[in-house]
């Protein structure tokens, strides 16, 4: 899930528009959203000077590592996952993710508490799958006052009153208290992990191309329980179920010619848990970087490589808003592990496009064949790079 | 044995431009007329009588020509002398009375007097006698629109004559009155103006009025003929 | 072609042969909806700034919590953010600052937060270079600039410019051009200097405080403000500043209308000529068959054809004319209300349709009364020629002498009524005007019967005929008389008002600028970041020889129960106390108290607006909570309409807790010249500067200055006044020039008879003359009249300022060098034409 840094950055951009500002500037300085080239012209520009990279495998320790790394460009607590009520049933799909951005590596000495070197922006959304409608939201804040931040020991990570806490559990595998409201949506869910932390790529460093250094640290905590409620305009639900975590920092990931991803999270009926996280390049190929993994019941992982994996989009769906056309549905086939999978998106339009970047984020079904099982299961898909 | 001649009227010519055109009116016109006598000129429509009579008057210039007045000359005078000499000699009557609207019927005629700067008692009681004579008597507080055409141009008559003018200018005065009327006018006209021994000079249609005058004249083709009565008839 | 076609045709073309007075009377109408509309649009304008600039930044909010002045505790922002009620929140710290490099632009520093601001309007516009973003945001003392803006000042991005605010002298760089797409949010946004709030508080000395925040709530209220705050919904705050400048606009259109009003007249004249003129065509039409109905309809039409391109040359002049007029108008609520930045104007459709229908309207009315006459005439009457005058003078004086009495009756009992509203005032001066309007055919011969024995023996014939021909042309001559008058009265008493009020306030100032010497910072107004003079300055100076006595004052805006106020806070001798003009509360009882704290005193206007008495109490927002405080004194005051409330010092700092002053006043020892002073003060500020920008005035200087601001003020009066006196012009070069080219036939009769050419144009320009004479001296009691009703009625009643001083009666005589002037302009054309055609030529016509 590397290339959310895409979020973040888009996201810079387009703080730009407010106020109904914008900039006269020369032509050549103008930012193009469109192809995407712009925002890694940025990540490779000067800002970057100063901030450590990740060039090589580390020690992850916990709970520091749930913490801040402010050494890093960027950073992301993101929280996704599918929960159902009995009474009424209704099954929902969340999101909660807090992003840290880091403006500059030496900041002057001011003042002012707003005075600041990080940003903070929070997204949260919610699917109510049975009435076809989806809630996004978004907050952004300077780590002054209190208004956003995250700290290790206790564990928390909040920006205004949407919150990450640690209240319970072990340091790599937590109980966490999720909350977070806006005027329409309410979330208030105790994550309890099933599984402990899995580091992803070579021992959480996850490698976005060929360059060393474009590459982030990354674990995962694949399987939290859920439960607590979930309110949409006023009417809550008591609901339980499975969520996702993923925690990932870097300075510098995607290369010029690499425009975005398709990137998958399922919870497997079995009890095994399926990550595939897929780069595209300009053509709309995958790079051969692109990596998976199978964690079974157990917690145990197996690596997916792009060259076991064979990942076919059967559908398509165009925003009416965006009107920009993303896959919708998807076979998964990983011939090695006998497994085959169709993936469905529990409702079509779960895109964010209220936010400043606009991307799309959703729940998925799960359908399919496991070592000549039938197979179900629910999960969360994310697609990147298609805005125009 | 006659006067020496009061009016005289020398070679004049007058034409309109109209259009890209010139039009004359007068040319080369001669006459004379003679103090003390009443004169009436005839003509068609469109012959010229009313130029005429400005021209006599000073109102208008002749292109060419001289218009002498008890021997001297107007033309050549300035536009003001010319006024100033109307005001004093001349008494004017027009077909359509020309009253001063914003005057009553006693301002109107005591006008003259007061651009003569004659408004002394004995003229005052002169012009209160004019009004009784042209029988308006008891109207003299009446503004014009409350008067009957006969009425304005016995008003008229009296405007004319309260200056005790020496040539008196007549133009249709009874053209827009009814037969009746217009005898009464040209008798109150006749009569008066032998009052005051004037000259008057009439340019008319009127039949009785051509008989009684000692002299008539026909504008014809831009020249002042002396016409035999019958002929005129 | 239809019958009804050349009927127009018959009538219509009376306007062709007769091309100057349509012209005149199509400037005329012109003119009037040119002065409404300018106004209007003026207004709109300031008003439309007003909107601009408040929305352009802070649009979306519902609410706005305002802190106290110096700014609440920035702490409150994130606690709001955690409260339910609370969607979202944007802080603001914003002050105002000035660059010596560009004295002419002060700024407005805004301080913002880019991130909440975005998560409010994520979408609009387009994006910012993320360099130009981060710039704003990581470095220090950076700004941005409205394109436009950095343009007109020869700014470019990356520039350094020196910058004043709080006092103190800072570099700042310019490190971003914002250019929206939208026109209005552009213009709003012209005197803003955007900074990161980072930066704002650095700039403004506000570390660790917001001036305000803005609000998005999701219930109607917050349930508990934060102690010192106040919590104003977002329309009622804008409607507050509306209201505020309410009764001052509703002046400026008030005045406009009595442009319009004496349009009216010029209208009405016109068309009453124009159809007295065509009795004869108009007897001959009825005659023809034409009815009554079709005469009246026929009228209107033709007054309509006149109306609609007097209109719309008179919006298009509106339209320039606002253009300017903005300006001054902004100016003026710039120096009375709060800062608006002036903006360009754009021609707001209501106001040209308000100015069409207007001037449509007001044609069409003044068509009414003579079309209706029109109708009346009886075919046989109208074909002898004039059938006016004979019906006119008698009966119809004594009408017209009643209807003008009763409408005086009816004014003067309007200003009796109780209630002492604004509109009242105006209703009251309207029917004044039009009452004496109606009193002018009367008067008009009055005058000339006494002027006959004069003007006789003066100029003889001409004399005598002149004062014939005004009261033998009473029906028009009349008219034209009124409207004359009514335009000089309006200009007169506008001219008394604006006298009376520059006196008053040169008298007060010479009270209240009783100190010899004075000084403030520079480039401060005082919004909520007030720059404070720093003690050691203070003690600096009060060693400079020569100064004898030190008093401190300080001005800041406080958002109370009462609405937006300013809060003067003095500490001065008992002497300079003495020296206050004031209007109740007696200043030797009234001094222990104010000293003691134990009593406040207000403005004049302020307790006029809220009915507030001597003994009062009145809460006001202190950081420790709202507080009563007793008022014992009302002062006469002409700073500000906002109203105004004056408070000891050591009462304030008892309350607030701020010890700060931001200007100070030194008497100077009686053996030490006071320019000597001020030099020594400069100089001592100058090799002590610690980045203090500090004006050291004498009294004179300030008294002087504070007399240019007055004179700023009143532009936008003078300059209505000037439009009247042209409106006026005009008018009675038309009406004048009307009745004597209508008396064409009339004077050739007088040539014929025997009237030269000098004595008839000298007969014209005499009767013109008198006109002008007779509308002289009635504009002389009139203009008196409004004069008072615009110092004591209008003005009491808009701004709640008494005028001390009685206006000077010799500008009365004002009016005659109006009026006669333009009557005698006004008759030379005519006077030129008429001697100038052979009465040959006006005879033929019979």
């Amino acid at each position: 899930m590397t290339t959310k840094i895409f979020h973040t950055f888009a996201a810079l951009f387009c703080i730009g528009s407010l106020l109904y500002f914008s900039t006269a500037t020369p032509p050549e300085e103008k930012p193009n959203k469109a192809t995407g080239l712009a925002l890694t012209h940025v990540m490779g520009a000067a800002q970057q000077s100063g901030f450590h990279q990740a060039i090589q495998p580390r020690l992850f320790q916990f709970p520091a590592d749930h913490g801040p790394h402010p050494t890093f460009k960027q950073e992301w607590w993101y929280v996704t996952g599918n929960v159902s009520s009995e009474q009424p049933k209704r099954d929902f799909g969340f999101q909660w993710t807090l992003f840290r951005v880091g403006l500059t590596a030496t900041p002057p000495l001011r003042p002012s508490a707003w005075a600041t070197s990080e940003i903070y922006m929070g997204h949260l959304a919610v699917t109510d799958i049975q009435s076809d409608q989806f809630y996004p939201a978004q907050k952004l804040a300077r780590p002054a006052l209190q208004m956003a931040g995250a700290q290790a020991n206790p564990f928390r990570a909040w920006i205004e009153n949407w919150q990450l806490v640690q209240k319970g559990g072990e340091p790599n595998k937590p109980i966490l208290q999720l909350s977070a409201q806006t005027d329409l949506i309410s979330l208030e869910l105790t994550l309890e992990a099933i599984k402990e932390v899995v580091l992803q790529g070579d021992q959480g460093l996850s490698q976005k191309n060929s360059q060393p250094g474009n590459a982030s640290y990354y674990y995962s905590l694949p399987r939290l329980k859920s439960t607590g409620t979930l309110a949409i305009k006023g009417q809550t639900f008591t609901v339980n179920g499975l969520s996702w975590m993923d925690r990932e920092w870097s300075t510098s990931a995607l290369a010029a010619d690499q425009v975005g991803w398709d990137w998958f999270s399922l919870h497997l009926s079995d009890g095994s848990d399926l990550i595939y996280y897929q780069i595209r390049n300009q053509e709309g190929k995958a790079d051969p970087v692109s990596q998976g993994a199978l964690i079974d019941s157990d917690g145990n992982k197996r690596v997916i490589r792009a060259s076991d994996i064979q990942l076919t989009v059967l559908n398509h769906w165009t925003s009416p808003t965006s009107h920009s056309v993303y896959p919708s549905g998807w076979k998964l086939v990983v011939p090695g592990l006998n497994l085959s999978l169709i993936l469905t998106p529990a409702i079509k339009n779960q895109e964010l496009n209220q936010t400043l970047v606009t991307y799309w984020e959703g729940a998925v079904t799960v359908d399919g064949v496991y070592d000549g099982k039938k197979i179900g299961g629910k999960g969360y898909g994310e697609l990147t790079g298609y805005d125009r | 044995m006659d006067l020496p001649p009061l009016l005289e009227l020398r070679n004049i010519s007058k034409s309109y431009q109209e259009a890209d055109r010139k039009v004359a009116i007068l040319d080369n016109l001669q006459a004379t007329f003679a103090a003390g006598k009443m004169a009436a000129i005839i003509g068609r429509s469109g012959s010229g009588k009313t130029t005429l009579l400005n021209l006599i008057s000073g109102i208008d210039e002749p292109c060419s020509g001289e218009v002498r007045v008890k021997g001297v000359s107007l033309t050549g005078q300035t536009e003001e002398k010319r006024t100033l000499f109307r005001r004093r000699h001349i008494g004017f009557i027009f077909q359509f009375f020309n009253l001063i609207p914003t005057l009553t019927v006693e301002e109107n005629i005591l006008f003259p007097l007061e651009l003569n700067q004659m408004l002394s008692p004995p003229n005052r009681a002169w012009a209160s006698q004019l009004i009784q004579q042209v029988g308006l008597a008891g109207r003299e507080e009446s503004f014009p629109d409350r008067l009957s055409g006969g009425e304005q141009q016995r008003v008229a008559i009296a405007r004319a004559l309260v200056h005790r003018p020496q040539l008196i200018l007549a133009d249709e005065p009874t053209g827009n009155l009814d037969q009746e009327t217009g005898r009464e006018i040209l008798n109150l006209m006749i009569g008066l103006t032998t009052q005051l021994c004037a000259t008057l000079i009439m340019v008319t249609h009127s039949l009785e009025f051509a008989e009684r005058a000692d002299h008539l004249f026909t504008l014809r083709q831009g020249q002042l003929v002396q016409a035999v009565r019958q002929e005129a008839l | 072609m239809t019958p009804f076609s050349l009927l127009t045709k018959a009538s219509s073309r009376y306007y062709f042969h007769t091309p100057w007075l349509t012209a005149l009377a199509l400037f005329s109408i012109a003119l009037g909806v040119a002065v409404v509309t300018a106004v209007d649009l003026a207004n709109q304008g300031a008003m439309d700034s007003l909107h601009k600039t408040t929305s352009a930044l802070d649009g979306g909010a519902t609410h706005q919590l305002i802190g106290p002045p110096g700014g609440m505790p920035e702490q409150h922002y994130p606690t709001l953010t955690q409260t339910p009620a609370v969607d979202h929140a944007i802080p603001v710290v914003e002050g105002m600052a000035y660059s010596p490099l560009f004295p002419q632009h002060p700024f407005i520093l805004r301080g913002v937060d880019l991130l909440s601001e975005a998560t409010l309007r994520p979408h609009l516009g387009e994006t910012l270079h993320p360099d130009r973003l981060l710039t704003l945001l990581t470095e220090p003392n950076t700004a941005y600039l409205l394109a436009d803006t950095a343009q007109q000042l020869g700014l470019q991005v990356g520039d350094r410019f020196p910058l004043v605010a709080n006092g103190q002298a800072h570099q700042v760089t310019l490190a971003a051009l914002l250019a929206p797409k939208n026109p209005l949010i552009r213009e709003g946004m012209a005197s803003f200097l955007i900074v990161d709030i980072a930066t704002a508080q650095e700039l403004l000395g506000m570390v660790g405080r917001l001036s305000r925040i803005d609000l998005i709530l999701t219930a109607p209220d917050l349930p508990t403000p934060p102690p010192g705050t106040r919590l104003l919904k977002a329309e009622n705050q804008q409607e507050s500043l509306i209201a505020m400048t309410r009764s001052f606009r509703l002046n400026l259109t008030a005045l406009s209308l009595l442009a319009l009003l004496v349009g009216m007249f010029i209208i009405f004249n016109t068309i009453t000529f124009s159809v007295v003129r065509r009795r004869r065509l108009i007897g001959l039409l009825r005659a023809q068959g034409v009815t009554r109905r079709a005469l009246f309809i026929l009228l209107l039409k033709e007054a309509l054809l006149l109306a609609i391109p007097g209109t719309a040359i008179g919006l298009l002049l509106g339209i320039v004319l606002g253009h300017g007029m903005v300006e001054l108008v902004t100016r003026t609520i710039n120096d009375l209300y709060f800062h608006l930045p002036s903006t360009p104007l754009h021609p707001d459709p209501t106001s040209l349709l308000k100015g069409a229908a207007l001037g449509i309207g007001a044609t069409l009315v003044a068509t009414l009364p003579p079309a209706w006459e029109a109708t009346t005439i009886s075919p046989a009457t109208a074909l002898t020629r004039s059938s006016q005058e004979s019906h006119l003078r008698p009966q119809k004086g004594n009408r017209t002498l009643w209807i003008g009495f009763t409408l005086l009756a009816l004014g003067g009992g309007l200003l009796l009524l109780p209630d002492q509203s604004l509109a009242y005032g105006f209703a009251a001066l309207a029917l004044l005007i039009v009452g004496s309007a109606f009193l002018a055919p009367r008067g008009t011969l009055l005058l000339m019967s006494l002027l006959k024995r004069p003007m006789s023996h003066f100029f003889g014939l001409s004399g005598r005929v002149a004062v014939g021909g005004v009261v033998r042309n009473l029906s028009r001559t009349g008219v034209a008389v009124a409207a004359l008058s009514v335009a000089v009265a309006t200009a007169l008493g506008m001219g008394l008002m604006i006298h009376s009020f520059r006196s008053t306030v040169e008298v007060w100032l010479e009270q209240t600028l009783s100190s010899d010497i004075y000084i403030s910072l520079s480039g401060t107004l005082s919004t909520s970041g007030n720059p404070m003079l720093k003690p050691q300055t203070i003690e600096t100076l009060k060693t400079i020889p020569g100064v004898h006595q030190v008093g401190f004052g300080r001005k800041m805006v406080l958002e109370t129960e009462l609405g937006r106020l300013k809060l003067l806070i003095l500490e001065i001798s008992k002497a300079r106390f003495n020296h206050y003009l004031f209007q109740s509360g007696d200043p030797e009882t009234l001094w222990p108290l104010f000293q003691n704290g134990q009593a406040i005193l207000i403005s004049e206007s302020l307790a006029f607006h809220k009915g507030l008495k001597v003994g009062d109490t009145i809460n006001l927002p202190t950081p420790g909570g709202s507080r009563p405080f007793t008022l014992g004194g009302i002062l006469y005051d002409y700073r500000a309409n906002a109203g105004l409330i004056i408070m000891n010092r050591a009462l304030f700092q008892h309350h607030w807790h701020d010890n700060g002053v931001a200007n100070m006043g030194i008497t100077v020892s009686e053996d030490y010249p006071v320019d000597q002073v001020v030099e020594a003060l400069k100089q001592a500020v100058a090799t002590q500067s610690q980045g203090e920008n500090l004006v050291i005035r004498s009294n004179q200087k300030l008294r002087q200055a504070s007399l240019d601001i007055f004179d700023r003020t009143f532009a936008i009066t003078r300059l209505l006044r000037l439009l009247g006196v042209v409106v006026a012009f005009f008018g009675v070069l038309t009406a004048l020039m009307a009745i004597q080219m209508e008396r064409f036939r009339e004077m050739a009769v007088f040539r014929a008879l025997g009237l030269t050419r000098k004595e008839l144009g000298r007969v014209v320009v005499l009767e013109t003359g008198l006109l002008g004479l007779a509308a002289g001296l009635f504009a002389i009691p009139l203009g008196w009249l409004q004069g008072q009703l615009l110092i004591h009625v209008i003005n009491y009643r808009s701004f709640g300022w008494t005028l001390l001083v009685e206006p000077d009666p010799f500008l009365l005589s004002q009016s005659l060098l109006i009026a006669i002037p333009t009557a005698l302009i006004a008759g030379l054309f005519p006077a030129y034409q008429m001697a100038n055609t052979s009465p040959a030529e006006a005879l033929r016509e019979a």
